[in-house]
């Protein structure tokens, strides 16, 4: 049962319609119960749903332990049983036997896992600074962290942030069905008209890396880029049109992140959930940038790493991870430098032209990582990246190469607009809030918009016979 | 309270406006089997069977793409006036064969259903149970309507072979919503797949073999086991008819399994079920069908010669032995002329009279392409120039020696002709830019030249006198390309 399966769909709006007729004081007992029926089918093993159990309930002791002896060591034992599943798990990736060994007894490894831990992590620190009192009911806390829209990708919520939505119950607005299904419909367009289409291009070249070069893997791995920000991007839009049918609001884990015109902005608009955490939980509490520059460095480079490796336990994420805490030192160090460049090339600071430039270099480097992040192996995304500089051939752009790739013309066309047009929405969501707006126009407008994302995706999205609407990529993590 | 309820209704409305679109672009998605792109149409057959009066039908027939080549149900009328009606479709296995008996018994009261029996042994391994590739299968159960016999069938299918998708069927855009990239004008015309006027017979006109050896059984202990599923099927069929008091006929139609296992395998299991068998590959049928070939071929894929043949000894067999009554009726009474020009047309490529070609070019299903090479008058007869008269062409052709003609004649009107001493070109569209042509005509002193391309193919004989290419409208392909020696003896000339 996935985000886009139509069982969970029907199963959402069984249960939308249950929350709504329960009495407002027990409807967090309705989204416990369908969070808990959801991640039964997920499972494939009665033994992982207990140990996903005993890791929650272990936190929820341990919360409460935690706020009676606020002391370090129990914080530490606390959040190093709440992470041991996740620790274990990509410990063990960097040595191939004890995976497959492991890979027998994959009922070890509840899903969520990589994101539950760090949504228990982060409370029980929460609870250790007083930021928040520890909850003292043990299902609502199972709630918290099994919530189901959230549950499989994120993003991480804090305590102080859903805990409330979530016990409350929430009144009947029909502007939160109406938002939550905007939100559903735009995450389809994401996922189907995106994300799915580029993957077919990105898969023939990144399987096959030896036979492409040169442009090709440029194509690719901007079509990457587009590929990973667009999957990751819908199945977060999912989970918060699904949450919003409830009242429940999500935090965003994406501001525009492309937009950005540095590594360090960058990382304040990807995946945001998971960079606060390691800002919160890692960087912060290492020093920081407060003891010298040389230590801040170094913690980049720690929290860094951390971040490749909850990615996945081998070299290639770990490079990955490394190499965006380089840029950002790298960034650092030359900032001076190329302030004085732009001043010598007469290029104002608050120009359009210096910020795409700022913005294209940064896209740039970003997509370089992706590559790595991709490739099968380390050695893989560095060969692919050498061949990309070394090998010339822009003939591909004029031979019908491209359309060689897995998409003919006509699927690379509907990809393009699709393309601009998520291009034209983020621009527009920057100046203003795009659903309200589309709300405030008349029925005939908000209809035709409705009816018209329904009929595009519906008739060119990449699903069905022929497709296999790939995995959410951030699923795998 | 108002409020509320205003607000219930539009949200109402919404989904009716959703649904129904949605379940209009799935009807323009879906793939349609015409003439036009299809020797076995079943979107249109089955549409076209829907239409016909309740209880109007007395004989159906079922089975593979040989059973829609083979029998004419407008040839079977004409001669007998037995109504009938072919539901066959390619690789039509008894799974599929019983669902659509259960459904046409809904709407249809048969005396008869003959059953071909060619997909009751193993197609090939890799079709599994069904023993039918998936995207015939399509073919075949997607043109039914939606009721509790498809719900059943679609269950069944999906449980046979369980790479099929059931919500497939019901949302169709999971299947073919890709169709997107190849969507023709006949996708949004009902008009255009709605109506069979052949009732699911398949013309082809193919010339078959010089010869067939016939089969005599020899040996009457040999068995050959059908497929179980399919004998669990031909055994559901067999009880479906007698429930409903329907005569099971089956048939093994020629040089489809020459071979004494299945021969008497399926003759036990007729006499068993209360059904008649009928081994048309054993000789004393075979010869009392009477084609002669190659050019009447009854072998698999019937040709149409053959089919008469075939249609003609099953409507003998009907009349006689089953006693099925001659009805007149107007369903197959309109539709005679049509047969008439499906036969002219598969005749065409063999006229050689060009008197009596003009005459059978003459039919508002065709579009005639007429251009001279050379020389084009100096042997056309009385009888030629009239026909070419009958066709709308108005160039006198006295003083025309060595001229350059040409003409192009579309639904019965001459969309353009011209004649003279220099080279002359045409091009354009014809039939919602479905078909894009050019034509030249030369004379012997400007070129000496025809060409006729259709569609970016060359079809002009590019001979001496008038070259002509035939394009049926229907099928929406070239018939036939002849030139005839109009300078000379009327020589027809077909490479």
């Amino acid at each position: 049962m996935d985000y886009l399966s139509f069982v969970f769909y029907a199963f959402v709006a069984a249960s939308v319609l249950v929350y709504y007729i329960v009495p407002v004081r027990f409807r967090w007992v309705v989204l416990l119960a369908g969070s808990m029926y959801f991640y039964c089918r997920l499972v494939k093993d009665v033994r992982t749903l207990l140990i996903f159990l005993v890791s929650v309930l272990l936190g929820f002791a341990f919360g409460l332990l935690i706020e009676k002896q606020r002391n370090k060591v129990t914080l530490f034992f606390a959040v190093f049983i709440s992470l041991f599943v996740l620790i274990g798990l990509r410990f063990t990736d960097f040595f191939p036997a004890v995976r497959a060994w492991r890979d027998g007894f994959d009922w070890l490894v509840p899903v969520g896992v990589s994101f539950y831990s760090l949504q228990l992590a982060a409370y029980l620190a929460d609870v250790y600074r007083g930021k928040i009192s520890a909850q003292r009911n043990p299902l609502k806390f199972v709630l918290f962290i099994s919530f189901f829209p959230q549950i499989i990708q994120g993003p991480v919520p804090r305590y102080e942030q859903l805990g409330e939505q979530l016990f409350r119950g929430n009144r009947y607005d029909s502007r939160n069905i109406i938002k939550g299904i905007q939100l559903i419909i735009w995450g389809f367009f994401l996922k189907l008209m995106i994300a799915d289409k580029a993957a077919v291009i990105v898969n023939t070249v990144f399987d096959n890396y030896e036979r492409y070069e040169g442009f090709y893997i440029l194509v690719a791995a901007v079509l990457y880029s587009i590929q990973l920000y667009t999957d990751f991007l819908s199945c977060v839009t999912l989970s918060q049109g699904t949450a919003q049918l409830y009242g429940i609001s999500l935090v965003n884990n994406f501001d525009h992140p492309y937009f950005s015109t540095s590594i360090q902005e960058f990382w304040r608009k990807w995946h945001m959930s998971f960079s606060f955490w390691l800002r919160d939980y890692i960087y912060i509490p290492l020093g920081g940038n407060r003891k010298g520059k040389f230590r801040k460095y170094v913690n980049l480079i720690l929290t860094f790493a951390v971040s490749g490796i909850w990615h996945g336990g081998n070299l290639r994420f770990l490079f990955w991870g490394i190499l965006h805490a380089v840029y950002q030192i790298v960034g650092g160090l030359t900032y001076g430098v190329r302030n004085r460049l732009y001043e010598r090339a007469g290029i104002k600071a608050d120009s359009w032209f210096r910020k795409g430039i700022k913005m294209f270099v940064t896209f740039y480097l970003v997509m370089l990582g992706w590559i790595i992040f991709r490739a099968e192996r380390l050695k893989a995304g560095i060969w692919m990246i050498r061949s990309m500089f070394c090998k010339f051939n822009p003939w591909i752009f004029f031979n019908d190469a491209l359309f060689k790739l897995g998409l003919d013309w006509k699927e690379c066309v509907v990809l393009f607009a699709s393309v601009v047009v998520l291009a034209v929405v983020s621009f527009l969501q920057c100046r203003f809030e795009l659903r309200e707006k589309i709300l405030e126009q008349n029925l005939v407008v908000r209809w035709t918009i409705y009816l018209a994302a329904v009929w595009v995706i519906w008739i060119f999205g990449t699903y069905g016979y022929g497709f296999n609407a790939q995995d959410f990529i951030y699923g795998g993590f | 309270m108002k409020s509320g309820v205003k607000r219930f209704m539009r949200n109402v409305l919404f989904i009716i406006i959703l649904v129904s679109s949605l379940a209009k672009i799935n009807q323009i998605l879906s793939p349609k089997y015409i003439y036009a792109n299809s020797s076995w149409p079943t979107t249109s057959s089955y549409k076209q069977f829907y239409k016909m009066e309740k209880n109007s039908i007395d004989v159906l027939f079922l089975g593979s793409s040989v059973c829609v080549n083979a029998f004419s149900p407008q040839e079977i009328y004409n001669r007998y006036g037995i109504r009938s009606y072919n539901l066959g479709s390619e690789q039509q296995s008894p799974v599929l064969s019983y669902y659509w008996l259960k459904e046409a018994l809904r709407f249809q009261k048969p005396k008869v259903v003959v059953i071909d029996t060619k997909f009751c042994y193993q197609y090939k391994e890799s079709y599994g149970l069904l023993n039918m590739s998936e995207g015939l299968v399509r073919k075949c159960l997607d043109p039914m309507r939606w009721s509790m016999v498809k719900a059943e069938a679609v269950n069944d299918i999906c449980r046979l072979d369980k790479t099929q998708s059931r919500k497939s069927y019901y949302f169709t855009n999971i299947r073919f919503h890709t169709r997107w990239k190849s969507l023709t004008d006949y996708d949004f015309k009902p008009s255009y797949f709605s109506e069979a006027p052949l009732k699911g017979f398949g013309p082809l006109s193919d010339m078959g073999p010089s010869e067939y050896e016939t089969f005599v059984p020899s040996d009457s202990d040999a068995r050959s086991d059908m497929m179980p599923t399919m004998q669990e099927y031909l055994e559901k069929t067999a009880q479906l008819c007698r429930e409903n008091q329907v005569k099971l006929v089956m048939v093994n139609l020629p040089k489809n399994a020459d071979d004494d296992g299945i021969h008497n395998t399926l003759t036990q299991f007729a006499a068993e079920q209360g059904a008649d068998f009928y081994d048309l590959c054993e000789k004393s049928n075979y010869e009392a069908i009477g084609a002669v070939l190659p050019k009447e071929s009854a072998l698999r894929h019937a040709n149409i010669w053959g089919a008469v043949k075939l249609s003609d000894y099953i409507g003998g067999l009907l009349a006689e032995t089953y006693e099925v009554p001659s009805v007149e009726d107007e369903q197959w009474e309109e539709t005679k002329d049509y047969y008439e020009y499906v036969k002219d047309r598969c005749n065409l490529q063999f006229e050689t009279d060009f008197s009596e070609y003009l005459k059978m070019i003459d039919n508002e299903n065709f579009t005639v392409f007429l251009s001279v090479k050379d020389e084009g008058v100096k042997a056309l007869t009385k009888e030629t120039r009239a026909g070419l008269r009958a066709l709308g062409i108005e160039t006198r052709f006295k003083g025309k020696y060595r001229d350059s003609f040409y003409a192009v004649i579309s639904h019965g009107e001459v969309v353009s002709e011209a004649a003279g001493g220099e080279k002359l070109n045409y091009a354009g569209s014809i039939g919602d830019q479905a078909l894009s042509f050019s034509v030249v005509s030369a004379g012997h002193d400007c070129g000496n030249v025809s060409s006729i391309v259709l569609n970016g193919t060359e079809y002009s004989q590019n001979k001496r006198g008038m070259n002509i290419v035939v394009y049926d409208e229907q099928t929406r392909k070239v018939v036939d390309s002849v030139s005839f020696d109009t300078h000379d003896d009327l020589k027809a000339t077909r490479k």
